[in-house]
């Protein structure tokens, strides 16, 4: 299986179309949209507000199904997934970043991040030791029992990437990571989100900026439901960021 | 999914809004408290009814005739004598013990105290027919009563109007006039069936009638009851049927005719008994119903505002991998926990209760296992009621939207 995956895209999009029936007027929020992402590949999906790329987040997400085409996750297709199935694929295929974070406000760092845990398959065992892995790996090894309100913002979003992380999953979806954190944290949390490419994972970067973008290494451009550019660009590296402050 | 990991996020998310939690659980408290108290005073009183029938003697039938102006019937006057009772001795089957009774009123006189009070004036079998106990002494013998011998059995009242706290036994006392030796007091036994049992005296039936005052009465061989005791297994309505169709024939009642006797079967009183008592538990019961049913619409109340203050919680879990049965339970659970403890202290509260009120009512204090029991099933059943529309919001709310809210 690992050799047939690594030649196959993760993520593949055969004339996606997502309609939304406002009662009176159906709304195109995706119009026929095709493109794949190779395993490993950090894409930013870049559009104004109601250009389609939140709709595209969720349907990558497998938060939905689309009205018509076809859409692959890591070689499975969702249309016609039971919402119980659809679950099962977020927690084993997909990990959240969110603009507002959603931590969980009464748990600490580790319970929160121990979360996802909850809904896998694989259970709880050794949980806790897997989810101070992450919270070191993210570099808060030393705040695992902070409540979220004790947090900075650039470390709540730190211990929502390790949460994304807990169960390994091969793509991460960020959707507007850095919305709701100053420049200099969101180039930090940038350059962690860069990491976990450069480990191999799949980073799909949901965002409107411009300098988040350059982050990644293909820009694909939504304009009113349609993808208008498919752009291969040198991705801003760490140090680069580091030289922009 | 119910696993432990669930339970103790729902007591978590109970904990964090504890006054809220508690405001709300009080309904379901008061509803299961007053099932808890329900079920005790149900336990002690039956368990009371049934001591009483046991000491009043089990099986036991009493016949009396009755008065003509009674029945509103004018004719000749009916009375019992000591003929009928032998009739009914003879050839009524299943009867093990009858005691004749005959009824009068006298003055007793010890030292300078008197006090009066009714005689019974019964035969020796009299003891067994109502399973008398005695706390000093015993009752008369058949030799006793065979000869008329002076003596009497107190009951405890009369024997300490009488005699304070000295014992009476072999203590002579005027009874009317007649000097009478005291053989024996029968045990406490208290006021049952409208009668205070411990404010009379048992004499030998021929003394009374040979030495006590009597009122009118239409022959010398009149008595005023006869009282039995019907062999164990026995139907005791066939045997009362018997007697009755028995006394109808010695008295030339004919058919149509009304009777004019009865037989009280104790059983009866405790019917009667059980009837207002039941009254009383479906008034309660149905207290406890509608508390718990408020209780639980608080409890609906409560998840639903739950529900809607964690929406994006549940739009989180979604993403992360929740299906809809996970968000299902996890909310089910926080009901069923906040009622299961709501139960465990409204059952802490009725225990508290049962014994107040069997303490005020005289009853033993009876906490069933089924009391128990169903306290916490109805608990944990309201919690599941009601907690399930608010978690079945929970559960299909779309992720996508519950995600975007605020």
């Amino acid at each position: 299986m690992p050799s047939e995956s690594a030649s196959r895209p993760v993520i593949s999009c055969r004339g996606l179309t997502k309609t939304y029936d406002l009662g009176a007027e159906k709304v195109r929020a995706l119009r026929d949209v095709t493109f794949d992402i190779a395993r490993g590949e950090l894409v930013a999906v870049m559009g104004a507000s109601g250009s389609g790329k939140s709709t595209l987040a969720n349907l990558l997400g497998a938060l939905d199904t689309p009205t018509s085409g076809r859409l692959e996750i890591d070689g499975r297709e969702i249309s016609g997934m039971s919402s119980d199935a659809l679950a099962r694929l977020r927690s084993e295929e997909i990990g959240f970043v969110f603009q507002q974070f959603n931590l969980l406000p009464r748990m600490t760092a580790l319970e929160n991040v121990m979360l996802p845990l909850l809904y896998s398959s694989r259970g709880r065992a050794g949980g806790a030791e897997i989810a101070r892995e992450r919270l070191e790996q993210v570099g808060l090894g030393h705040r695992l029992d902070h409540k979220p309100t004790q947090l900075s913002g650039g470390q709540q979003q730190r211990v929502a990437i390790a949460r994304a992380l807990i169960n390994d999953p091969p793509i991460v979806i960020a959707d507007e990571p850095t919305g709701a954190l100053d420049t200099r944290t969101s180039y930090e949390v940038m350059d962690l989100l860069g990491g976990l490419h450069a480990r191999g994972l799949t980073v799909v970067l949901i965002t409107h900026e411009p300098d988040i973008a350059a982050y990644a290494e293909r820009v694909l451009r939504f304009r009113d439901g349609a993808l208008v550019e498919d752009l291969r660009q040198r991705p801003r590296c760490a140090v680069d960021s580091g030289v922009a402050q | 999914m119910i696993s432990s990991a669930l339970f103790e996020e729902a007591i978590a998310t109970l904990r964090l809004n504890a006054l809220r939690s508690a405001l709300t659980a009080i309904g379901v408290i008061a509803g299961v408290a007053s099932i808890v108290v329900l079920g005790a005073a149900n336990g002690g009183a039956n368990k009371k009814i049934h001591e009483q029938l046991e000491a009043m003697g089990a099986n036991s039938l009493v016949t009396n005739a009755i008065k003509a102006e009674d029945v509103g019937e004018r004719g000749p006057v009916t009375f019992l004598t000591d003929e009928d009772a032998a009739a009914i001795g003879d050839h009524v089957s299943g009867i093990k013990y009858i005691s004749k009774e005959i009824w009068t009123h006298v003055t007793l006189v010890a030292g300078s105290k008197s006090w009066t009070t009714g005689s019974y004036g019964v035969e020796s079998s009299f003891a067994d027919v109502f399973d008398l106990e005695f706390s000093e002494g015993r009752f008369f013998d058949e030799d006793e009563v065979r000869s008329s011998a002076k003596v009497v059995v107190l009951g405890v009242t009369v024997a300490e109007k009488l005699f304070g706290d000295e014992s009476p036994i072999d203590r002579t006392l005027r009874m009317g006039g007649v000097p009478v030796r005291v053989i024996g007091v029968r045990k406490k036994f208290g006021f049952v069936g409208g009668q205070d049992h411990d404010n009379v005296v048992y004499v030998p039936i021929t003394m009374s009638r040979s030495r006590l005052p009597k009122p009118q009465r239409a022959s010398p061989r009149e008595i005023d009851y006869v009282n039995l005791k019907v062999l164990s297994g026995r139907d005791r309505t066939a045997v009362k049927d018997e007697i009755l169709a028995a006394l109808r024939e010695r008295k030339h009642i004919k058919d149509g005719e009304q009777d004019r006797f009865r037989v009280f079967d104790a059983s009866q009183y405790v019917e009667l008994m059980n009837a207002t008592h039941s009254t009383l538990s479906w008034l309660l019961a149905a207290t406890a119903a509608i508390s718990l049913v408020v209780g639980g619409v608080g409890i609906m109340n409560i998840m639903l505002v739950s529900v809607s203050e964690r929406t994006r919680e549940i739009g989180l879990r979604r993403a992360i991998g929740a299906r809809e049965r996970d968000i299902l339970a996890q909310f089910l659970a926080e009901a069923i926990m906040l009622c299961a403890a709501a139960g465990c202290i409204g059952l802490a509260l009725g225990v508290a209760g049962g014994y107040v009120v069997s303490r005020a009512s005289d009853w033993p204090l009876v906490i069933s296992a089924q009391s128990v029991a169903l306290a916490l099933v109805a608990s944990v059943g309201v919690g599941i009621v009601f907690g399930y529309l608010p978690a079945r919001r929970a559960a299909t709310m779309d992720p996508i939207d519950a995600l975007r809210r605020e």
